[in-house]
């Protein structure tokens, strides 16, 4: 999940979905003279059981079968919790004893704060094991240790791991210590083996994210974009953990209209809930921030800038130390994309590629340019420069110009992620443009869109009304013909769906370069855009017709259409009627069971009124119809209107991308797959 | 973003603009009113040469937090015609404390009147208080999206700020 950027995209794009908040971010709900303040309500308690759904042996006369059960207790200080089981089996505290009888026992955990708040998991007890593990079912913090034993009437035990879902299952030695990976692996559970030559036995260890999850002195290039009291705000950085619940350091630079600045980043404090939903209080030498980070993996996380005076949304993607240097640009294509502000405060979006000839020079570039509905498309002039002198490699931070002949000379600050991801920030006063740099191919052809492929979409802006938010899907045919598709859009509240029809096409233009101009055509509507493929499956997509004034976004090679299904990260950006159009940003936790049912937890900046814990009830999900396109509803009872409608589209089985479709916000949003 | 600027800057705006001079003096009629042109159209077409410019005291300021009104600040505005309903963006550089607008004021608007669900709205481009000249949407009809005036001298000489 290296790459794992759409999300960061989709910050991106939330720079067009957002009007300014201006006078004081604290003053939402007030616009218009309506409403006088806003008002914080209380969540409710929140319960969660892990691990979730256990399956364990009977216990026998001489071997206790148990489960060390935890419970996350949210919104009360009091996070003490009762458990009871019903259908079998006793408790001595948090550890359960199965019953010597197979069948099905319902676990409830009720909190001691409030004792409506519960949760309940369905224990599965099952047939003996050769050889009895103990605990046979437990929650383990990533990075964390826990020492099994085994009952095998005397014999040699060998222990052994397996990660069912793939990945990092963590490391045992043969005395039954475990110590679990720095994140939860596909499918979030471990079995753990303990074998003898007569047989076996297992135990399932569900991993939880942790602090240990921000890896120990792993650098992180980071980038938000969002508004505070000053208007715009683009922020990009890098930052190290110690992956204990401590910030080591870092640096950031700051576009806001209170000023340009490089910020060094000299500590702080986080904390990784069992969701992977995160905490961080950042000390910079501007002061201290406040980051909602809602984990995916050791590599890549959702970041929400989460303090009452600023909001945002963006992305921490890990370093790769080894590759932090100019020259691994050499030779390489870059498509990118950015958007901001124009020098009259008004939105502006870029999209273009180019070629790094080395010594971190650009040429041979193209570019389209939307400029608050201006629209300059191909212009060839397009170059860039990396001042050599000013990159540190133990950073991955340096200073870029941005030259063509449509926008004249940019300046840009980037931390490198690695040779294939920039996150970049304009250091000029005005315009104040954000974004990425992403490494493309370096040729492509109307067989780039493949026969019979789908690509889903997602785009934000501006229509007169205020803001837009789409999201999309399209099929190409390989020769330069879109054979269908469908879009769902948000234009200020007014919410659309509607079909491709078949007389949309997509072109090489101009001919011989790395610009495809695409053209989805509904029954009343013409939609244009730029085109810009990178290697890595996505493509930067920038709008140029007048349908949507103003718009941009990120467009994903579709792999799998399924209905989602597991455990996903949750980030959505855009606006909210409930403060007046001011800038709101959601990250969350979400489950998706596979039974039509939605569960987890939202944290919400509405333009610094935050909100955190918000537990989902009575969410739902349909299943995909056609071009994996489906439909979701998240209800959360906070903030209000508490229902968010969504139709979503399925890039595959690790991206979701989502767009608000009722007249209360213009929210768009991915939602990355975390296990 | 909102210009901020005092009336002296009043002409220096109408002349980047082109327009606040040429404009009508009161409300036009529906004829001028912008369609919206089929049932996928996602909003009225801004249209620069359809603009009419308003003059009243404004009666109510209120908020649209979604449904049939476009989302955000609406003021109602007295005019010798009736009452004209003005959409002014959204957002907090649109709220009444950010431009300082309040109701028995005096303000003059320049814009399009457009149709959106049925209702007749003004689309707000220009709105000038006793005080104040605000650009609220450009040329496009674009509403501005930052609200303090960012200088164009150098990243180098900007030092404050920035959290």
């Amino acid at each position: 999940m290296r790459f794992g950027s759409p999300v960061q995209e989709t910050a991106r794009l939330a720079i067009f979905l957002a009007l300014g908040v201006a006078a004081a971010l604290s003053m939402t709900a007030c616009g218009g003279g309506g409403n006088s303040s806003s008002v914080t309500p209380t969540p409710t308690v929140g319960v969660v059981i892990y691990p979730g759904a256990p399956s364990i042996p009977v216990s026998t006369a001489n071997t206790p079968s148990i489960i060390n059960f935890t419970a996350a207790v949210y919104n009360t200080t009091n996070t003490a919790v009762t458990w009871t089981a019903t259908g079998g089996g006793s408790f001595n505290g948090s550890t359960f004893t199965a019953p010597m009888t197979a069948g099905n026992v319902t676990v409830t955990a009720t909190s001691q704060a409030d004792s409506s708040a519960t949760a309940s998991v369905t224990v599965a007890v099952g047939a003996q094991q050769a050889v009895s593990v103990s605990p046979a079912a437990l929650a383990v913090l990533a990075g964390g240790t826990q020492t099994f034993t085994a009952a095998a009437g005397g014999a040699a035990v060998t222990w052994s791991l397996i990660a069912p879902g793939g990945g990092n299952p963590g490391l045992i030695d043969q005395n039954g210590n475990y110590t679990a990976p720095p994140a939860p692996p596909p499918g979030g559970v471990v079995t753990v083996k303990a074998a003898t030559a007569g047989g076996s036995g297992v135990a399932n260890v569900t991993i939880l994210y942790s602090d240990a999850t921000l890896m120990a002195n792993q650098l992180y290039a980071f980038s938000y974009s969002g508004e505070d009291t000053a208007g715009f705000l683009a922020v990009a950085g890098t930052i190290t953990f110690d992956g204990k619940g401590d910030v080591l350091g870092g640096e950031e630079d700051v576009n806001s209209g209170a000023g340009v600045v490089t910020n060094q980043i000299t500590g702080g404090t986080y904390q990784v809930g069992p969701d992977g939903r995160t905490l961080a209080s950042v000390t910079t030498s501007a002061g201290t921030v406040t980051w909602e980070i809602t984990l995916v993996s050791a590599q890549h996380s959702l970041l929400v800038r989460f303090d009452t005076i600023a909001t945002g949304s963006g992305a921490l993607d890990a370093q790769n130390p080894a590759l932090l240097s100019v020259s691994s640009l050499n030779n390489n294509f870059y498509s990118f994309g950015l958007s901001g502000i124009n020098m009259n405060g008004f939105p502006e979006a870029l999209a273009g590629n180019l070629f790094d000839v080395g010594n971190g020079d650009f040429t041979s570039g193209i570019l389209d340019v939307n400029n608050a509905g201006t629209v300059t498309q191909s212009d060839q002039s397009l170059a860039a420069e990396i001042n050599i002198l000013s990159f540190n490699p133990n950073t991955g931070r340096g200073l870029m110009t941005i030259t063509s002949t449509t926008t004249g000379t940019l300046n840009f600050v980037f931390y490198m992620v690695d040779q294939t991801h920039l996150k970049l920030v304009e250091v000029d006063i005005v315009p104040v443009l954000a974004g990425d740099f992403f490494i493309a191919p370096n040729s492509i052809t109307l067989a780039s869109l493949p026969a019979n492929t789908t690509f889903a979409f997602s785009t934000g802006g501006n229509v007169t009304g205020g803001p837009f938010g789409g999201a999309g899907a399209f099929v190409s045919n390989g020769t330069g013909g879109i054979t269908g598709g469908t879009q769902d859009l948000n234009a200020a509240g007014k919410i659309f769906s509607e079909a491709l029809t078949t007389t949309s096409t997509y072109s090489i233009t101009p001919a011989a370069t790395n610009r495809i101009f695409l053209t989805l055509v509904h029954s009343n509507n013409t939609f244009e855009y730029g085109v810009y493929l990178t290697s890595l499956g996505t493509m930067e997509m920038i709008e140029l017709d007048g349908n949507v004034v103003s718009a941009s976004g990120l467009g994903y090679q579709q792999t799998s259409a399924a209905t989602p299904q597991g455990t996903y990260a949750l980030n959505l950006t855009g606006v909210s009627g409930s403060s007046n159009g001011n800038e709101e940003d959601i990250n969350g936790a979400i489950s998706i069971p596979g039974n039509s049912t939605l569960g987890g937890f939202l944290d919400i900046n509405n333009a610094g009124t935050i909100l955190t814990n918000l537990q989902l009830s009575g969410s739902t999900i349909a299943n995909v119809a056609t071009f994996g396109r489906g439909t979701l509803i998240l209800r959360s009872g906070q903030p209000t209107p508490s229902t968010f409608n969504m139709a979503y589209y399925v890039v595959s089985g690790q991206t979701v991308l989502v767009v608000e479709t009722d007249s209360q916000r213009v929210l768009i949003g991915t939602l990355p797959n975390q296990f | 973003m909102i210009r901020n600027l005092g009336l002296k800057s009043l002409l220096t705006f109408a002349l980047a603009f082109g327009s606040l001079a040429a404009l009508p003096a009161k409300a036009q009629t529906a004829a001028s009113t912008a369609t919206v042109a089929g049932p996928a159209a996602l909003g009225p077409v801004y249209d620069i040469t359809k603009e009419i410019t308003i003059q009243g005291n404004i009666l109510k300021v209120e908020a649209a937090t979604g449904g049939s009104a476009l989302l955000g600040t609406h003021v109602q505005i007295q005019t010798p015609e009736g009452v004209v309903d003005t959409h002014l963006g959204s957002g907090a550089l649109a709220a009444s404390q950010a431009l300082g607008i309040y109701p028995g004021q005096s303000v003059k608007v320049t814009g399009m009147m457009a149709t959106v669900d049925g209702n007749s709205v003004l689309l707000a481009r220009v709105l000038t208080t006793p005080n104040h000249v605000f650009i609220l949407r450009n040329e496009y009809g674009i509403p501005a999206r930052s609200l303090l005036p960012r200088s164009n001298s150098s990243s180098a000489n900007a030092t404050k700020g920035g959290l």
